[in-house]
């Protein structure tokens, strides 16, 4: 047992904080793929929860705690597994326990400490073991908050980066071979027809590429705050009904539908005298202009427009319209208090390609809402998609991979940008492009 | 010519017999450099070093080869070219002797700028040894002699320890020459092999004997040996030949002298024609169908990539149906034709259904067939940057090694430099170490030492980072004053080179100072953007439309001055905008050079290298922080390691000579 685990344990009962809950459980076998599922419980309680969990025969015979002894590591026991809470029987199976004894042997080792967080990884790195990219994907994936962060997290840690920064700069590297021989063989000996035309095309496909990982980082999204902290389940912003309680821009970071969204909550965009609140408005223009995604909530009885009492069509302010675009989420909300005019309300008029009509208030159509939102994010950004080509991969997991592919693709632009007769600098030019690249696994 | 069945013997001598050692009645002859072999390497290092004032002595197996062409009779090339400027800014031979030799130039590259021109020239062989063998046999301080070196000689044996000195070198005859300094420039020659078609016989040229002692002495000394391979084309009878359907290719009507001496070639009005022809699928297929008729292709060792056999091409890219090639005579008075690309080493009687399947070469006449040769080469990286060996280190005596490349021009630039530092060490002066920012022969040198030589080495401009900055047209201006510190270059020279560079100075200068407004340029016809901005005369030339020519008029100095300067000074103004990212990137590289590593480091007592690294660090055992980097398989991590070592070290010992000079040590760390 490691030395401090009594202390530990005390402090388990007073916190639930993820990091101090020392024991780790998961399903080691792929879900519905393999024919037997094997659940792997490892840490200083693991034994602790085959008490709770696992009934043999020999323990059903023991009763009660007092009378219960260990199980005999390295052996397989057949087993009922009961939940913790019910004692319901839950599933039979078998269960074995793998006694950790060297650990606590090497610890009586002097010359042996037990190692500091991060350190193999940093060992790792300084043995040319790990590249820069692999650690930080270790990093991000012990941080990771979603799903598709973590998934990002582990292929990068897995060497997905490096070897997609590893390809790009290959790539890069394979163009201006076919310059440089250009020059070097290009009077007097065999040279292949039509190799500049061949390494400016391939130079041009690859800047189409890092420009499309460049894009592929999400950021800024409008939400109104009713929604933001229906998205947030918790009151993250001061929900209250007067118009104008928004006045500068609340930015959170949400899970949405697997993807990291930053979500920035504006001011409501209406006409106002407020000074302040004037100057949340214009920004809120602004970010709405150079935001990546922005959904508009509207309050679906405000902009109601009944003609002749009976029929309702749907009216959006001025100041709103001229923000949306077709690629613009809409989100009706308050849908409960404007239900005789439900049935009559077309959407397809407001020209955006999403809209929904919900009510955050009683819950009525948050689901499909929320569903659709999901899908139409992730089929805009194309996330991890199973069938996805590598080049779609989210490459840019942090600010300095961002600013050496930037200068990666300005080099490769002023190589497009010389002039064929000019051969000798369009070659400087790619060699300073596949240094850039070659920065970012470092 | 020595026989196969002799070497043979020798070899089962050597491996037999304790290594020779000296007693005093031996004594003959005592020089301070010894410089074996007198090819293009050899030549060049006997010169250099005789240039430093050491008393040298040139071996050679016949004094009538020295200065030969062993292969195509043409010097220089795109990269090539540039490396023959070096020697010659470092007042070496080729470039004056090309210069009387040539009888076809051209600048290869022309249109694509100076920073990758290649001047090239088709030499008359006969002129060129002849001019050779002129400058040689009157060089100062040089004495040139017919021996064959068989052996080195230590003064105690050499298994007792690593540390053993060397004496001098022993012939043939059994005489005994003594020397402190040694540089061997053996070329195909060390246990050289030919082999024509299934047929292998030992030889260093067709008809020379190889030299197999003295490569089993440096394998006993335990140098690591490999092997490498080259070839050469057949000589084709010229009358034999149909040029009229070939496209003709004449010389440039002005050539450009390779030496910086020189304003004119003499053959400049009397060029000779070249021919261009290809190679057909019918040839191809008659290579495909004997492949196995060839103990050359069949022993796959490292060939050439860059200068391939034709076996070579037709293997490795099989979808080409032509190779080009060129027919270049071999000199004013000689009847044979040289056919650049066709090398092989197929039986004879294929040799000539190979040759007579290219256009122009029907009823051809093979003179001399092709061959394929192969010889041992010492592993570069037991070279310093000086090419001494870092093997044998005691005093006095130093051995100099060159080779792992292809060509006349890589041999060259070799050999001024290991010629000079062989020199500088038997006078015990600082040595002269040109890095990859002085140029190609310190980009060339620095690859073979770090990286060793896979295949024969082939200089190109692709290999040198800085080559904006490296062009054969400044080489004087990037090596003479080295030289001149080095003291290997004539007073001669050194006075040509000062007024040169200062009148260069001058003219830059009026070009910078001539300033005017995008108005004030337009008066004089140059049409520019009106952005306001002033710019002088020299600004203006980096850009394509503004050539010197037009710019000039609104400098009416400019027409005295000499057409030479006044074309250095253009090109020094269309690169000089993309300079200062170079100048950035020098400096870095600087830095690391810098930082200098002793060669004789323990690398296991640095902490944190893996056995990996420590293990290719003890194979080149890198004299800078800036090698080590450039090492194949280096981590950062490990560079860190050796730099917080150097650190660590620096000022508490002294290193020990790295490359010959005693004033190194380490810890001029700039971090």
């Amino acid at each position: 047992m490691l030395p401090y685990r009594h202390a530990l344990r005390s402090h388990i009962a007073r916190s639930s904080f993820c990091a101090v809950k020392r024991t780790i459980y998961a399903l080691s076998t792929p879900p519905g793929k393999a024919g037997v599922a094997v659940i792997r419980i490892s840490g200083p309680d693991a034994l602790e929860v085959w008490r709770r969990m696992v009934s043999t025969r020999n323990s059903k015979k023991g009763k009660g705690k007092a009378r219960y002894c260990d199980p005999e590591p390295w052996k397989m026991h057949m087993c009922k597994i009961i939940h913790p809470d019910t004692e319901e029987l839950l599933d039979e199976g078998l269960a074995v326990f793998l006694k950790l004894r060297t650990l606590n042997a090497i610890s009586c080792i002097p010359f042996c400490r037990p190692a500091e967080r991060g350190e193999f990884t940093r060992r790792a790195f300084e043995g040319g073991r790990l590249d820069l990219t692999q650690v930080e994907g270790l990093k991000d994936l012990i941080d990771a908050e979603t799903e598709v962060q973590r998934r990002v997290a582990l292929r990068t840690a897995g060497g997905a980066a490096r070897s997609r920064f590893g390809q790009l700069r290959t790539e890069i590297i394979q163009c201006l071979a076919l310059i440089e021989a250009l020059i070097d063989f290009g009077e007097g000996e065999d040279i292949e027809e039509g190799v500049y035309d061949q390494a400016r095309e391939r130079v041009l496909n690859l800047q189409r590429t890092i420009r499309n990982h460049l894009s592929d980082n999400r950021r800024g999204e409008i939400m109104r705050s009713g929604l933001l902290n229906y998205l947030a389940q918790r009151e993250a912003a001061i929900v209250t009904p007067v118009p104008g309680t928004t006045r500068d821009i609340l930015e959170l970071s949400l899970d949405v539908a697997g993807l990291p969204v930053i979500v920035a909550d504006t001011a409501g965009l209406r006409k106002t005298d407020d000074i302040v609140e004037k100057i949340g408005v214009e920004r809120a223009k602004q970010l709405v202009e150079s935001s990546d995604v922005s959904l508009c909530v509207l309050a679906l009885p405000e902009i109601l427009k009944s003609h002749d009492g009976a029929k309702f069509s749907l009216d959006i302010p001025s100041s709103v319209s001229s923000l949306l675009t077709s690629n613009t989420f809409v989100l009706l909300n308050k849908a409960d208090l404007a239900t005789s005019a439900l049935s009559e309300i077309n959407l397809s008029d407001l020209g955006v390609q999403h809209a929904w009509m919900v009510s955050l208030g009683t819950g009525h159509g948050t689901q499909t809402f929320l569903e659709g939102f999901g899908k139409a994010l992730q089929q805009r950004y194309n996330i991890l998609q199973e069938q996805g080509s590598d080049l779609d991969e989210p490459l840019i997991t942090h600010a300095r991979h961002r600013i050496h592919l930037e200068n990666t693709v300005q080099f490769l632009q002023a190589f497009l940008d010389t002039p064929p007769e000019d051969v000798v600098f369009g070659a400087e030019e790619l060699h300073y492009a596949a240094q850039a690249v070659g920065k970012v696994s470092g | 010519m020595r026989s196969y069945k002799n070497s043979l013997i020798h070899l089962r001598n050597t491996s037999s017999r304790r290594y020779a050692s000296l007693t005093p009645h031996e004594h003959r002859n005592n020089y301070d450099v010894c410089v074996v072999g007198g090819g293009h390497a050899g030549c060049e290092a006997a010169a250099g070093a005789a240039r430093t004032g050491a008393r040298t002595l040139l071996l050679t197996q016949r004094l009538d080869t020295v200065g030969e062409l062993s292969c195509n009779p043409s010097i220089g090339g795109v990269g090539k070219g540039t490396l023959v400027r070096e020697v010659d800014a470092l007042d070496g031979l080729c470039g004056r002797v090309t210069d009387k030799a040539g009888i076809h130039f051209q600048m290869l590259n022309w249109s694509k700028g100076a920073a990758v021109w290649g001047p090239r020239a088709q030499v008359d062989r006969k002129l060129y040894k002849q001019n050779m063998q002129e400058l040689l046999l009157n060089y100062p301080n040089l004495t040139i002699r017919a021996g064959s070196v068989f052996d080195l000689t230590f003064k105690q044996p050499i298994e007792a320890t690593h540390h053993s000195a060397v004496e001098g070198v022993k012939l043939d005859s059994g005489e005994i020459i003594t020397c402190s300094q040694i540089v061997i420039c053996t070329g195909t020659f060390l246990s050289g092999e030919i082999h024509i078609g299934m047929k292998r016989f030992p030889a260093g040229r067709m008809g020379e004997a190889p030299s197999v002692g003295l490569s089993a002495s440096l394998r006993s000394a335990g140098f690591r040996l490999g092997r490498l391979q080259t070839g050469t084309p057949a000589r084709l009878q010229k009358d034999s030949i149909n040029f009229e359907k070939l496209l003709p290719q004449p010389g440039d009507a002005e050539p450009w002298p390779f030496s910086f001496l020189n304003r004119h070639v003499d053959h400049a009005n009397n060029q000779v024609t070249c021919y261009q022809t290809e190679t057909t699928p019918a040839t191809h297929d008659i290579i495909k169908n004997n492949l196995h008729l060839s103990v050359h292709i069949q022993e796959t060792r490292k060939g050439p990539r860059y200068c391939p056999s034709l076996e070579a091409k037709v293997t490795r890219f099989p979808q080409k149906m032509h190779h080009r090639v060129w027919l270049e005579p071999e000199g004013y008075d000689s009847d044979l034709i040289y056919p650049n690309g066709l090398s092989c080493s197929l039986p004879e009687d294929v040799q000539e259904f190979v040759y007579r399947s290219v256009p122009g070469l029907e009823n051809v006449k093979l003179v001399r067939p092709a061959y394929g040769v192969e010889y041992d080469h010492v592993d570069a990286r037991e070279l310093g940057p000086t090419l001494e060996t870092k093997r044998i280190k005691a005093r006095p005596l130093v051995i100099f090694i060159i080779n792992g490349t292809t060509g006349y021009e890589e041999a060259a630039g070799q050999g001024v430099v290991a010629g000079i530092n062989a020199g500088l060490a038997a006078l015990d002066r600082p040595p002269l170490i040109l890095s990859r920012a002085d140029g190609y022969i310190g980009v060339m040198i620095d690859d073979l030492i770090v990286k060793g030589a896979e295949e024969p080495y082939r200089m190109f401009t692709s290999r040198s980072e800085y080559r904006l900055s490296i062009r054969s047209d400044n080489a004087d201006l990037r090596l003479t004053e080295k030289g001149r510190q080095a003291g290997v270059v004539s007073d001669a020279r050194w006075s040509h080179f000062e007024a040169t560079r200062e009148e260069i100075a001058r003219v830059t200068e009026l070009l910078k100072s001539c300033v005017m407004s995008p108005q004030g340029w337009q008066n004089y016809g140059l049409g520019r953007r009106l952005d306001g901005n002033m710019r002088s005369a020299f600004e203006l030339l980096r850009h394509r439309n503004f050539p010197l020519s037009v710019v000039s008029s609104a400098i009416p100095e400019l027409a005295t001055v000499d057409p030479q300067i006044l074309a250095r000074v253009e090109i020094d103004g269309i690169y000089s905008h993309l300079l200062h990212r170079q100048a950035a990137d020098l400096r870095i590289f600087m830095e690391d050079e810098q930082i200098l590593l002793d060669p004789r480091l323990d690398y296991d007592a640095i902490g944190g290298l893996s056995s990996e690294v420590k293990e290719r660090l003890a194979v080149v055992r890198p004299t800078s922080l800036g090698a080590a980097k450039r090492m194949e398989g280096m981590t950062a991590t490990a560079i860190v390691h050796l730099l917080k070592h150097a650190k660590r070290m620096h000022g508490r010992h002294d290193v020990p000579r790295v490359g010959g000079d005693e004033q190194v040590r380490m810890g001029q760390v700039h971090a």
